[in-house]
């Protein structure tokens, strides 16, 4: 232990002590010193004058050469104790007379002669003197002085200054304990105070009130420190804990927010990166980054120009705040879409010093459509991009599937958005589903499904060997989609078409896209319900939905789109009764566009409302002129048809009274055309245009009768006047395969419900005869004629008024 | 140093008795104005006929007392005594030793001599030899009758001193 350990108490008496046995020490030896000095000194001088008394006693003996009273008066020096030799020296150095002292050692030789002068030797003085007679020098004395005297007399010196320093000693102990107490008792309770306090943080404590002098003022002047570090300390516990609380929160809504954090002084060019964002990027916090060039050289390529201007804009003050999306390379390779904010702090000049923000992993919300969770079309972009890259350098051949629910648009508008929604998560399980199993069958190669639009969804099948295999995998998607659908209790029907591009067509992603969309559109015009693969010659001829889409909106304003009429004729006594309008795109550069390549189109968007409504208008308008023209005996009707898409609008209605205002078309004329299945939704609102369309007076017919899957009660409520029984029973009529059965019972349910009976696509005399015979009330088909424009129509009524009736012959010459 | 000693030529008798005779003069205090005013010289007188004078006189003339001078003074004549301050008076002059301390008594000259009745004349030191060794006594009354102090240190010396009629034995 050191002496600076030790406690002020112990150190200053023990300083106290030291001084004081010091000082008593000094003391001692000085005197000591002195005594010995003045010892000697008075010794010297005792013995002098000793020697002058004898030396003049002696004189006259020396002179009369009387030893005997020389040594007589020597010997008086037996009452000098301290004398142990006395000698006397004649003028010649002869020893005359001497004397030796009882206690002196009587073996010690005399003084040796020496000149006058007093010598210590060791324990002795000798003092040589010479000695005269008046004025004459008879001789010398030499005494020789025992100074052992003065042993006794430091022994005695030593002995009271042992009691002087054990006296002191302890008189400046008690002193010292006071004194120690007096300036270290505060001192000791200021540390002890301190020690507390720096064990409890306790402020409030203070050091007991102050003696006054220097202590008094530490002991006040600390008791002060407390005061103020209590209420600085106080004021920072406030502050702290609101500061605490703040950054909790902060930390809690970041860590709630999953959002990386930022901090960079544009300064020093210092940047501050939380674990998060690393983490986010696929990096350890060992691996954090420092420098914004590590930031933008992690962003993508065609990104980070328009990053660093959004960065610069926002410094420049030209934007309120820093926001971009932008796409960042993640350590896998891969990149991860985020979203960043920021907000610069600036000078008083306005010049921006330092920029802070977030950055958010966005790229679920990017890559993940959230009805289905499938991936969306950006994500399948960007696998096909590596997919492209992967397949040129290895040589792979992969597909694309490109799907398309058919008539979508028409469960989402009769059934609600909910069933669309539902049916959409469906389809996107059974299309995993069906890739699921190709994968586990194989495992070739990796599969993706992803949704690129509304009902479109690509599938990415990598590495088949052929065309073979991505045409079987697209045969087992039309099959799980052709199970029926389950929604609210009631079962649908959806069926898809597919287009399929090879890898091999194809050298972007949005080429092979295109190319499966193409293909997919294909099959949508060979009748849905199936695949079709993509090839050179199918670019040519064919355009994607979009451009037809395009078109076709232009077409309408263009008037590129003309009417064809087929005729109806009762089937008793082949009189016309009138004509169903059929819509034709009669196109610039390919001519006439059939009805299958574009009325799908129209039937998925809100084009089939324009459509429709032109198609209604200019049929009144056409069949009003007729009328005006011809007076037959009996009004000629004019069939629309009407899509299930107009039928959950209600401005159907609207139109309808529209165009009969305008033409001045009797209602009676005007029959509306609509599939099974269009009305077959639960739409009641379908069924009070239906109601107000009746009170109208307006023909209601039921189209494509035997193909859909109507209810009879729902069928008896409808205010249907006429059933049209779909072409494809008609066509097997002679088959023998029932259907002669099926359109027998078709017919006595219409009848029974007292619902008049068409039958359409009839080609044959033995089909007309059949329908004849079973009570069919109207036949429309080839057999009679096709459909035909506007003037041949008006001419086949001139003929009408001439003959009065059609027969199959004469209709074949017309037609001809 | 016996061997040093005897090679020293042993003083003679009168030799040893010249250097008693100047230490007589130093250890005696003569009375104011009894000694000769102008050199403040001693003047010791010894007979002509002296058959030591030669030895007496070759061993103290000269030497100094203080600031005075000894002067061994011959003299012929009793009539010249009064001009002394001291006087020696050996064996020899027994004769006319009575008749000369009688008439010098209490004139202040210190009177030595030899004899053995040199004291009970009026002599004030006389020499005697014990034991081969030259020794003297002192008449203390005849000193003090010529008003001569003699130092307490001779008479410490002396062998026996006659005073008021009785003689203290010195050592």
């Amino acid at each position: 232990m050191r002496i600076r350990d030790l406690s002020i108490r112990f150190n200053l008496a023990l300083l106290i002590l030291s001084a004081s046995v010091l000082a008593v020490l000094l003391a001692s030896l000085g005197f000591a010193i002195y005594e010995r000095q003045s010892y000697r000194a008075s010794a010297v001088r005792e013995l002098t004058a000793l020697a002058d008394t004898l030396g003049a006693n002696t004189a006259a003996s020396l002179a009369f050469n009387d030893q005997h009273t020389a040594t007589e008066i020597l010997s008086s020096l037996a009452t000098e104790p301290s004398v142990l030799m006395a000698c006397l020296y004649d003028n010649q150095g002869r020893i005359f007379a001497d004397y030796r002292s009882s206690g002196g050692a009587p073996t010690a030789g005399l003084p040796a002669r020496r000149g006058d002068g007093a010598y210590f030797d060791g324990e002795s003085l000798t003092l040589l003197k010479g000695v005269q007679l008046n004025g004459e020098r008879t001789g010398s004395i030499a005494l020789v002085f025992d100074l052992r005297g003065f042993r006794f007399r430091l022994t005695q010196y030593a002995k009271i200054a042992l009691l002087v320093l054990l006296v002191s000693v302890s008189a400046t102990f008690m002193a010292s304990l006071h004194f120690a107490r007096a300036i270290g008792d505060p001192l000791v309770q200021l540390a002890t105070v301190a020690r507390r306090i720096s064990a409890d943080k306790d402020y409030s404590v203070r050091a007991g009130i102050g003696s006054g002098g220097e202590t008094g003022l530490l002991v006040d002047s600390f008791n002060e420190m407390l005061s103020r570090i209590e209420s600085r300390e106080g004021a920072l516990q406030d502050a702290l804990s609101s500061l605490r609380e703040s950054e909790e929160r902060y930390a809690l809504a970041a860590r709630g927010a999953n959002d990386g954090l930022w901090d960079w002084n544009l300064a020093t060019g210092e940047i501050y990166f939380s674990p998060r964002w690393g983490h986010m990027l696929g990096y350890t916090e060992g691996e954090s980054w420092s420098s914004h060039e590590e930031w933008f050289s992690h962003i993508h390529g065609e990104d980070v120009k328009r990053v660093l201007a959004e960065i610069s804009a926002h410094c420049e003050g030209e934007t309120p705040e820093f926001v971009s999306e932008y796409r960042m390379r993640h350590k896998n390779g891969g990149y991860i879409w985020t979203l960043s904010r920021g907000i610069a702090v600036r000078d008083s000049t306005g010049t921006a010093i330092r920029m802070a923000g977030s950055q958010t992993d966005i790229t679920e919300g990017k890559v993940v459509d959230p009805l289905t969770h499938l991936p969306n079309r950006l994500y399948f972009i960007d696998r096909l991009e590596s997919a492209i890259e992967t397949a040129r350098q290895q040589g792979k051949l992969f597909a694309v599937l490109f799907v398309d629910l058919d008539q979508f648009k028409l469960v989402n508008d009769s059934l609600g958005h909910a069933a669309g929604d539902e049916l959409l998560i469906d389809v996107a399980g059974r299309l995993r589903a069906s890739i699921r199993s190709r994968s586990r069958r194989d495992g070739s190669g990796e599969s993706v499904v992803a949704r690129i639009g509304g009902d479109e969804f690509a599938i990415f099948l990598g590495h088949i060997r052929c065309e073979t295999d991505a045409c079987a995998i697209a045969m087992r998607i039309l099959d799980r989609l052709g199970e029926p659908f389950q929604f609210e209790g009631r079962r649908m029907f959806v069926s898809a078409s597919i287009g399929i591009a090879l890898s091999s067509t194809g050298d972007t992603p949005e080429e092979l896209l295109h190319n499966a969309d193409t293909a997919m559109y294909h099959a949508k015009t060979n009748g849905k319900a199936r695949f079709e693969v993509f090839n050179e010659g199918l670019r040519k001829v064919s355009v994607t939905r979009f451009e037809v889409e395009t078109a076709l909106r232009k077409a309408i304003d263009a008037q590129q789109l003309v009417l064809h009429y087929q005729p109806i004729i009762s089937a008793k006594d082949n009189r016309l009764c009138g004509f169903e309008a059929l819509v034709r795109w009669n196109h610039p550069e390919r001519g006439l566009v059939p009805p299958s390549e574009f009325i799908p189109v129209a039937e998925e968007s809100d084009l089939i409302v324009l459509l429709g409504r032109w198609v209604l208008i200019e049929s009144c308008r056409q069949m009003a002129e007729w009328q005006k023209s011809f007076s037959p005996g009996h009004a000629l009707t004019i069939n629309v048809n009407v899509s299930a898409r107009q039928l959950t609008d209600s401005r159907l209605v609207e139109d309808v009274e529209f165009a009969l205002a305008k033409s001045g078309l009797s209602p009676k004329s005007l029959a509306l055309e609509m599939t099974e299945s269009s009305i077959m939704g639960d739409a009641e609102q379908t069924l009070a245009i239906l109601d107000r369309l009746k009170a109208m007076k307006v023909r209601l017919e039921i189209d494509d009768f035997g193909t859909g899957y109507s209810s009879l009660s729902r069928l008896q409520r409808l205010p249907f006047d006429t059933l049209k029984i779909d072409r494809s029973f008609i066509r097997e009529l002679s088959a023998g395969n029932g259907c002669l059965d099926i359109v027998k019972a078709i017919m006595q349910l219409a009848h029974s419900l007292r619902l008049e009976v068409t039958a359409e696509g009839v080609e044959t005399d033995e089909q007309l005869r059949r329908l004849q015979d079973l009570g069919c009330d109207h036949i429309q088909g080839f057999l009679f004629s096709k459909p035909m424009d506007a003037g041949a129509a008006k001419q086949l009524c001139l003929e009408f008024c001439e003959f009065g009736s059609f027969s199959a012959a004469h209709l074949a010459v017309t037609a001809a | 140093m016996p061997q040093h000693a005897g090679a020293q030529s042993t003083p003679g008798e009168y030799q040893v008795k010249a250097a008693f005779l100047f230490h007589f003069a130093q250890l005696v205090e003569w009375p104011a104005g009894a000694l000769n005013g102008g050199d403040a010289s001693i003047r010791l007188c010894i007979f002509d006929d002296e058959p030591q004078r030669q030895e007496l006189q070759s061993t103290i003339e000269g030497k100094t007392i203080g600031t005075r001078v000894l002067h061994v003074l011959v003299i012929n004549e009793v009539q010249e005594i009064p001009g002394c301050n001291a006087i020696f008076l050996s064996r020899d002059q027994a004769r006319r030793q009575t008749s000369i301390l009688r008439s010098i008594a209490g004139t202040g000259i210190l009177t030595v001599g030899e004899t053995s009745n040199f004291l009970s004349e009026g002599g004030m030191i006389r020499f005697h030899v014990d034991e081969g060794k030259i020794r003297f006594d002192i008449n203390l009354d005849a000193a003090e009758s010529s008003h001569l102090q003699i130092s307490s240190r001779l008479l410490l010396l002396s062998t026996s001193v006659i005073r008021g009629h009785t003689t203290e034995r010195g050592r």
